[in-house]
C-alpha cells in the first residue's frame, strides 16, 4: 500500500501547510472573542442605517478618548451568523475612527471592536456593542 | 530427517481463541479494503479533490472575482471561513456514501464478500471493518480539503482550530459517515446508484449546513427543524465549532450525542442489512 501511504503523507503535509496559511490569514483578521468586562467603551457617533457606506466610531477608555490605536471591527447580524463582516478603522480625530463598513440589512447587529496598540499587534481588548440598524428606505 | 517407523509427526497450530480469530479477521478485512483503495487511487483522489475544489473555486474565488461575492464585498471572507468546515463535512459524508456505500452495493451484487464472511468470526466483523475502512478513507478525504481551501479562495480564510474539539469531532464524523455508507450500501441496489445521488446525497448536502450555519435558518423554522434529521448538519456544525471563532453553532453536547447516536443507529441498520444480504 505504498501509493496510499504516499497520498496520506501528501494530504497530511497539505493539511499542515494549510494550517500555516490559516495562521497567517488570522494574523490579519480581527475576529476576537468579546471582552464584556473591559474599561473601554465604543459607540457609533450617529444612528446607523443601511444606506451609509461608512460609520464613525467613538472609542474611549475610562471616559477618555483612545487615540493612536489600531481598531478593527467585526460584525455579525443577530441570529444570522453568515452575515458577518470585518474592516479596519482609520482615526480621523482623537478617539474618532472612520470604519468603511456598510450594514446591508436592518436589524440588530453585534459588533466587536478589537483594539490593538499598533497595526499587526495582537488586540489588547475586544469591546462588544450592539447596534440597531435602520432601513435607509432606498431599497 | 526421518522418524522411527517412518511415521510423520502431526503438526498443528495452537488453536486461536474466538476473540483472537475475530480480531485477525477484522484486521484482514480492513487491510483488504485499504488495499483495494490503494489499487483504485486513480478514482479516489480525483473525486476527493475535485468536488471540494469546485465548490471552493466557484463560491470563494469565482464569485468574488465577478463581483458577486456571497455575503457582499465585506462579508466574503466571513463566508469563505464559514464554508470551509461545511465542505470538510461534505467531503466526509460523500466519502462514506460513495466510497463505502457504492462499493458495498457492487460487492454484494457480485457476491464478492463470501470469502470474508467465511472467516472464523461473526459476520458483523466484516461489516464493522467496512465502517472502519470507510472512516479512514473519509479522514483522508477531509484532510485533502484543507490545502484546497487554504490556497484557492480569493479572500482570506480565518480559521482558528480548537484542537480538542477538532480531534474528537473529526473522527466521530468519519465513523458516522462510514456507518451511513454501510447502511446505504445494504439498502440500495447497484442499479439505483443515480437515485442514491439525487434522492439522498444531494438533498443531504444542500440541507446539511454546508453553505450556511444552522443558526442562520432561524427565519425559516420549518426548515430549521427539518434539517435536524440530517447527520451532515451535525458534522458541519461540529467542525464549524472546531475551526471558526465567534460563530453561533449547535451545542457541542448535541453534536457529540447525535453524531454518536447516528453512528450507532446506522451501524446497527448496516450490520443487519449486511447479514441479511450475505445469508440469502
Amino acid at each position: 500500500m505504498k501509493r496510499l501511504g504516499a497520498v496520506v503523507v501528501i494530504a497530511l503535509a497539505g493539511f499542515v501547510a494549510a494550517l500555516v496559511q490559516f495562521d497567517n490569514a488570522a494574523a490579519g483578521s480581527c475576529m476576537e472573542e468579546p471582552d464584556p468586562g473591559s474599561s473601554h467603551s465604543a459607540a457609533f457617533a450617529a444612528p446607523v442605517d443601511t444606506g451609509q457606506e461608512s460609520q464613525v466610531l467613538l472609542l474611549s477608555r475610562d471616559g477618555r478618548p483612545v487615540s493612536g490605536a489600531h481598531v478593527c471591527l467585526s460584525t455579525e447580524m443577530e441570529g444570522m451568523t453568515g452575515m458577518g463582516m470585518s474592516a479596519d478603522a482609520r482615526e480621523v480625530a482623537p478617539g474618532r475612527y472612520e470604519v468603511p463598513i456598510r450594514f446591508p440589512m436592518p436589524g440588530t447587529w453585534e459588533v466587536t471592536v478589537a483594539v490593538a496598540r499598533e497595526e499587526g499587534a495582537a488586540p489588547e481588548v475586544a469591546v462588544p456593542m450592539k447596534v440597531d440598524v435602520k432601513s435607509s428606505g432606498m431599497g | 530427517m526421518t522418524t522411527a517407523g517412518g511415521a510423520i509427526p502431526a503438526t498443528r497450530a495452537a488453536p486461536r481463541s474466538p476473540r483472537a480469530a475475530t480480531w485477525a479477521a477484522f484486521r484482514a478485512c480492513v487491510v483488504r479494503d485499504l488495499t483495494v483503495l490503494d489499487k483504485n487511487l486513480q478514482r479516489f483522489v480525483p473525486s476527493a479533490v475535485l468536488q471540494p475544489a469546485l465548490l471552493v473555486f466557484v463560491f470563494t474565488y469565482l464569485f468574488p472575482l465577478i463581483g458577486q461575492p456571497v455575503g457582499g464585498e465585506q462579508g466574503a471572507a466571513r463566508f469563505s471561513t464559514l464554508l470551509l468546515p461545511g465542505i470538510v463535512a461534505h467531503s466526509i459524508i460523500f466519502a462514506g456514501i460513495f466510497t463505502v456505500g457504492m462499493n458495498l452495493m457492487l460487492e454484494l451484487d457480485a457476491e464478492e464478500l463470501e470469502d470474508r464472511v467465511l472467516a472464523p468470526a461473526p459476520i458483523a466483523t466484516a461489516a464493522v471493518a467496512k465502517i472502519v475502512a470507510g472512516a479512514l478513507q473519509a479522514f483522508v478525504a477531509a484532510l485533502i480539503v484543507f490545502p484546497v481551501a487554504a490556497f484557492l479562495p480569493a479572500t482570506d480564510v480565518d480559521l482558528q482550530v480548537d484542537w480538542p474539539v477538532f480531534l474528537t469531532v473529526l473522527p466521530l464524523a468519519c465513523i458516522a459517515a462510514g456507518s451511513l455508507g454501510l447502511a446505504l450500501g445494504t439498502l440500495f441496489e447497484p442499479r439505483s446508484g443515480p437515485l442514491l445521488f439525487s434522492v439522498v446525497a444531494l438533498p443531504m448536502s444542500f440541507f446539511g449546513a454546508v453553505f450556511y450555519t444552522w443558526d442562520s435558518l432561524e427565519p425559516v423554522p420549518v426548515i430549521q427543524d427539518a434539517v435536524l434529521a440530517n447527520p451532515l448538519l451535525y458534522m458541519s456544525e461540529g467542525l464549524r465549532a472546531a475551526t471558526v471563532a465567534g460563530v453561533d453553532h449547535l451545542s457541542l453536547a448535541v453534536v457529540y450525542g447525535v453524531l454518536a447516536g447516528f453512528a450507532i443507529l446506522l451501524a446497527v441498520v448496516g450490520v443487519h442489512g449486511f447479514r441479511r444480504h450475505v445469508l440469502t
